[in-house]
């Protein structure tokens, strides 16, 4: 349902004429982000400022419009989607690193900068920013704060939630607050703490003040190849049972690394069974004790062809290899999906076998890339969406994975979201009370529902939407 | 489980209106009941007080009433502690001591060490925030908190989070619960990710004849290419350092600092510290020296310098807090009464200026505490 | 002529995953920030116009023309997108089906009848030469931006130039359209390089435009001509390796000369590969490196320059902050897109002067001029030269 005409007008107004995109065509370019799901917006509104998003929302408020933050669009779980249709409200344009505070260890920065772009900035100080998504090429940091994203080193350093000390936010009425800040222990509830996370359902962010860390000064990554995925599992297990906890410990297995091997060419063992990439940093000293132990440890589980990187050059090539590792799945099918469920650690073994009976079970390749330190799967089931008959199937595995993730204990998403994927799976985990909670603060935040409507809880309500001569290319609307 | 008694809150025997009526005691023995009480509070328009160790029973404003306390004391279990996913969840009444002795057999800990010890409940800590000087390296639980159960005043229990050490599911209410003061609910069990003990532990120990000197050694020690896990200085210029590491690492920064060697005991004789009369001032990491510079001369504190606090015992010196606490807020921080006699808090204000978004907070304790009857008047909403 | 979108394979197009690591790459999304000036956001929209379930129209080929074509997204796609092959065959679709502007007319036009005919050319060159001389630049804009045009190249008598000390390698030389007349110095330089480096130089008599520019701006049926030429000439001959020292026709010729597989090396490529001697100079300056885009993305060539120019005494390189990223120049896109050339010149000029470098160096006669003019702009006294004319000067 397109804008009234007075309502681009108020827009346009606001942001200017050539930020408002109202052309049908164009409008269905924006309909996905990295999920799979897509639903075209009504308007897509590029804001240059926090006055441009406030003003906006408060004429989004006025006419009951449903706005959907946006940034680069590298959500996995339909964040972005605008679902109820409504106004795509990208940030990408605020993309200014405001303030790097090298005493303080600081930053403060506009929601469209790219994750990785803050830490190549900080790099010159000395410093990084720990939380490091797979897509930390494109990401932003508001998107990371909304996501509450995770990434590869988050098992040593937290996830980014643990590295937000304040954000400007914008809630649902248009007004403009500062929720934390950089002193510890702030008065009152923990807004700040509530909102990173809220997947853009609570607020829209307009600043974050993140904590920024020193680059360690020494940093010793290895790669392990193992038979099959179950004694790299274990593995897994053994290192930390070992009183050890490297900055980042990743598996891949068989089907990933040929894929990854194919574009990167990092000497990845294609004929591994699976592969842990471990990473340790801190002084020397401690770099080159915690490996000897890890050595020992993955020796003693059947890892073979341990390779250790020797220059920062094979480093950066072994973690490329690692997190393009979605992305080089294309070359076996067009597309993926997948489900980023956590399992308590030692539960590995146990849920990669019911992974991969699934697959068979349902005749899809599974490619597993995952954060194994933390128990947060990845298994991408692969397939081509210009075979619509396979969807029903990809579905009833995709399912059925993140069932056997919670019968183990586990959680739906480690760090992707609930977003509209998995918004259907939440009373798996969460009884009424627990999810009528949850509600409370959406809605005294944001009373009409404007923002982000249709995500993270389930909607009982929600209506198949016909999309006959659509685009054809995103998924129905309606999964479940 | 009704005991009628003496209630046992310490610190707030009195209002600032005279004395209270001897609450109700009510030590529920399952989480169920908990929330029955509570409800049962609320239909009758109660104010009801949480209580677990009563370690901070000092702590915010004075309650404007108290007609029921609700101690977790009975809730004391762990649920279920997996030792090789380095996780626990416990009730809330367990104190801190029984959850380390239990976390210990698997060589692991909670790297939680607030003063006022011993005794802290574990829904005590979560609600108040306290976090001692381990906050250095590991921040303070709200950093690994990973599930929470609260037992809400329309006698509902609602769950968070989970037992798995990442979880992006759903809101993060363990955030919204963590130093509520108990003001949306009653904490009733948490699940936190646990730390291997390090493999070396070393404390050292520098005394200095100048305070300045002892905060430039304290910020020598803290921009060691390996950080100290904790790092504490005291108003006698006494500066504490400790290291967790591998053996090779630790001693090479113990020997880079030449510091002198101490015992790790110091740590628990440390955490017993809890005074009558307390503040805690918290303020951007570099602000802190030169607000606690500003302390009236003779002041008695200790700091945490990397964390960007410090604690002062005020003894009845309100003017000095009133200044003191001017100062740290207008630095972006703020002075807390970590317990003061009823009066000091009354007049004194527990909290200081409250925060512009006050009035989102006013809503969010609306929603789920719509009668006001979560201990009034001892938070900011 | 052929269905719609016929040139567009849909097995190349269904490879992007959506995954979206590509955007920050995309020097018109970093401006914009807009799905639609992304590399992703186009394949989805060609996917569309493809598969027929989006309208052809006017409006969406604004996405197609802005791309510059730099294929910086197609060197960080983990999926392995072809974009440089999808957005030819999507240009070449648009040029069948777009209602003709009068600026595209012409400069498909100046292309064919300039570029195709090196008689021509070299005229024009001449006059533009003689322009500049009169100081008549001012009148024509295109003028402005050229270089300071010296006395063009010439191929030496018998199309062979000898080896320096003993003979070890016999490569053949792409001496081009546009390089000898605009940058003959960078010929220069890099032939004397080869000399030294023990290479007997040949220059294929006959040789024509290699087709790089009709090819990126949809014109494939000249691109294809051309090579059919082109590739009899240098088949004719013997030689090692075909090097080229200008970044655009080497990728061009790598990926559009099947018969020439595995031989065409572009001018740092080979060096690194032969080794050059000691050099006898110390060379002291600053100098920042930009990535040509057809080198470091459609080639791959990163690190080859880079140790080149490390290698030379007193050199002392800096690198800017994204050197990967597009100057803007992108062949013919800052004369048909001047306006986001110009924005994305403007983000290439403050990181250059960050690094406050003497020199900045590329491999490509494209980014040269971009360059220039953007530092002559803004009064700026870092020069720009061709790595050949760095290299070359240690010797």
């Amino acid at each position: 349902m397109a804008l009234e005409a007075a309502v681009v007008e108020e827009l346009r107004r606001i942001v200017g004429r050539e930020s408002v995109i109202d052309s049908a065509n164009d409008l269905r370019i924006f309909e996905r982000d990295a999920s799979i799901e897509g639903a075209i917006p009504d308007a897509v509104v590029l804001a240059a400022s926090t006055e441009e998003v406030a003003r906006v929302i408060k004429v989004a408020a006025k006419h009951r419009i449903p706005v959907v933050p946006r940034g680069a669009g590298t959500g996995l779980s339909g964040g972005a989607v605008t679902i109820r249709g409504g106004i795509a409200l990208q940030v990408t344009r605020m993309r200014r690193i405001l303030e790097i505070d090298t005493v303080a260890q600081t930053a403060v920065v506009e929601p469209g900068v790219v994750n990785q772009e803050l830490s190549l900035v900080a790099a010159s100080h000395g410093l990084f920013y720990a939380p490091d998504p797979s897509s930390q090429k494109a990401c932003t940091i508001g998107g990371n704060a909304a996501e509450n994203s995770g990434g590869p080193h988050c098992l040593y350093y937290g996830v980014t939630t643990n590295h937000v000390l304040g954000m400007e936010v914008v809630l649902a009425d248009g007004s403009v607050h500062w929720v934390s800040g950089d002193a510890p222990d702030r008065i009152g509830l923990d807004l700040c703490g509530v909102l990173v996370g809220s997947e853009g359902t609570l607020c829209a962010i307009t600043k974050i003040k993140v904590r920024l860390l020193r680059i360690p000064p020494s940093v010793a990554t290895l790669l392990a190849a193992f038979p099959t995925i179950e004694t790299a599992s274990h593995a897994v297990s053994a290192i930390i049972a070992r009183g050890i906890v490297p900055a980042a410990l990743e598996m891949m297995d068989h089907m990933t690394v040929g894929a990854v091997e194919a574009h990167y060419h990092a000497g990845y063992p294609t004929d591994a069974g699976a592969v842990l990439l471990v990473e340790v940093d801190g002084i020397a000293e401690s770099t080159r004790e915690l490996m000897g132990a890890i050595r020992e440890v993955l020796e003693e589980n059947e890892g073979y062809a341990l390779r250790e990187a020797q220059t920062p050059a094979e480093r950066d090539l072994l973690w490329a290899g690692r997190k393009g590792a979605i992305g080089a799945l294309g070359r076996i099918k067009p597309n993926y999906y997948l489900h980023d469920g956590v399992v308590p650690r030692s539960r590995l073994p146990q849920v990669l076998s019911a992974v991969g009976e699934i697959g068979e079970h349902y005749k899809l390749p599974v490619a597993n890339v995952f954060h194994a330190g933390d128990g947060n799967l990845h298994p991408n089931i692969l397939f081509d969406l210009r075979d619509r008959d396979v969807l029903q199937q990809v579905e009833g595995a995709g399912e059925e994975m993140l069932r056997a993730v919670v019968e183990l204990g586990g959680a739906l998403s480690g760090e992707h979201g609930i977003g509209l994927e998995k918004s259907a799976f939440m009373p798996w985990v969460y009884s009424p009370d627990d999810l009528d909670a949850m509600q409370r603060v959406k809605r005294v935040l944001d009373v009409d529902g404007i923002l982000n409507p249709g995500k993270i809880f389930p909607d009982p309500t929600r209506e198949q939407v016909h999309l006959a001569g659509r685009t054809g290319l995103a998924i129905e609307a309606k999964w479940w | 489980m009704v005991v009628k008694g003496p209630h046992e809150l310490g610190g707030f025997a009195v209002s600032s209106r005279g004395p209270l009526i001897a609450p109700v005691v009510e030590k529920p023995a399952t989480a169920e009941e908990l929330a029955r009480r509570l409800h049962e509070a609320a239909e009758s328009r109660s104010a009801v007080i949480p209580v677990g160790g009563g370690r901070a029973g000092g702590m915010g404003g004075p309650p404007l009433r108290c007609d029921v306390e609700l101690h977790t004391t009975n809730l004391d279990r762990v649920l279920e502690h997996s030792q090789a996913d380095m996780v626990v969840s416990v009730e809330a009444g367990i104190t801190l001591e029984a959850l380390q002795a239990e976390l210990g057999k698997a060589g692991q800990f909670l790297p939680l060490d607030p003063f006022n010890s011993p005794g802290h409940t574990i829904g005590g800590l979560l609600a108040t925030g306290w976090a001692g000087p381990l906050r250095q390296r590991f921040g303070s639980a709200r950093d690994f908190l990973i599930g929470i159960r609260v037992a809400l005043p329309d006698g509902h229990l609602a769950s968070a989070g989970g037992r798995v050490v990442k979880n992006v599911s759903g809101y993060d209410l363990m955030k919204l619960h963590f130093g509520a003061m108990g003001s949306l609910g009653v904490i009733v069990a948490a699940s936190f990710k646990v730390f291997p003990r390090p493999l070396h532990d070393i404390t050292v120990e520098k005394t200095n004849d100048s305070i300045e000197d002892a905060w430039d050694a304290a910020g020598r020690a803290l921009d060691l290419p390996l950080a100290p896990s904790a790092l504490e200085l005291f108003s006698d210029g006494r500066v504490l350092a400790r290291f967790f590491g591998s053996p090779d690492a630790v001693n090479r920064m113990v020997a880079e600092l030449g510091w002198k060697a101490a015992g790790s005991s110091l740590w628990a004789e440390h955490s017993r510290r809890g005074p009558e009369s307390w503040a805690r001032i918290s303020v951007p990491r570099n602000a802190l020296r030169g607000i606690v510079s500003g302390l009236p001369e003779g002041a008695q504190w200790w700091a945490s310098p990397g964390a960007g606090i410090a604690h002062w015992s005020f003894g009845d010196r309100l003017e000095d807090v009133r200044t003191a606490r001017a100062a740290a807020e207008s630095a972006q921080g703020s002075l807390v009464l970590m317990a003061a006699p009823a009066g000091v808090a009354g007049e004194l204000g527990a909290w200081g200026t409250p925060p512009p978004t006050l009035e989102v907070m006013r809503r969010i304790k609306r929603a789920f505490d719509p009668d006001g009857i979560l201990n009034p008047g001892r938070f900011v909403v | 002529m052929s269905k719609p979108f016929d040139l567009l394979s849909d097995d190349d197009l269904s490879t992007c995953v959506h995954c979206g690591l590509c955007l920050d790459a995309c020097p018109t999304f970093r401006v914009t920030g807009l799905e639609t000036e992304s590399p992703r956001g186009r394949l989805y929209l060609m996917t569309q116009w493809k598969r027929g379930t989006l309208a052809f129209e006017e409006e969406q080929v604004r996405h197609i023309d802005l791309c510059l074509g730099c294929r910086t997204c197609e060197a960080v796609c983990p999926s392995g997108v072809p974009y440089g092959r999808i957005i030819e065959a999507g240009r070449a679709e648009v040029e069948r089906l777009r209602r003709p502007s009068p600026k595209r007319i012409l400069s498909k036009v100046a292309l064919r009848q300039l570029l195709a005919h090196p008689t021509r050319l070299r005229a024009a060159g001449a006059a533009a030469r003689a322009a500049q001389a009169l100081r008549l630049t001012s009148v024509v804009r295109s003028g402005r931006q050229l270089p300071k045009l010296r006395p063009q190249f010439h191929r030496p008598v018998g199309d062979v130039a000898a080896a320096i000390g003993p003979r070890k390698h016999r490569v053949a030389f792409l001496v081009g359209c546009v390089m000898p007349i605009l940058y003959p110095q960078s010929h220069q330089a890099a032939v004397k390089l080869l000399q030294l480096a023990g290479c007997e130089v040949w220059f294929p008599p006959g040789e024509r435009c290699c087709g790089a520019l009709f090819a990126h701006n949809g014109d494939l049926d000249t691109a294809e001509r051309l090579r059919d030429a082109n590739t009899s000439t240098y088949l004719a001959g013997n030689f090692e390796a075909l090097v080229v020292d200008s970044a655009g026709c080497g990728a061009h010729l790598k990926d559009f000369y099947p018969e020439l597989e595995g031989k065409v090396k572009d001018i740092t490529e080979w060096l690194a590969e032969i080794g050059l001697p000691e050099p006898k100079k110390e060379v002291k300056l600053r100098v920042t490196y930009q990535d040509a885009c057809h080198l470091a993305h459609a080639q791959r060539i990163r690190k080859p320059p880079r140790d080149l120019i490390r290698s030379l005494p007193g050199v002392e390189l800096i690198e800017m902050r994204h050197p990967e990223i597009c100057c803007g120049a992108a062949g013919l896109y800052s004369t048909l897109e001047p306006q986001m050339s110009n924005r994305i010149l403007q983000e290439k000029l403050d990181d250059l002067s960050a690094t406050r470098a003497d020199v900045v160096v590329s491999a490509n006669p494209g980014c040269q001029m971009q360059l220039e003019a953007g530092l002559r702009s803004r009064g700026s006294k870092m020069t720009v030269e061709h790595i050949t004319e760095l290299l070359a000067s240690a010797y």
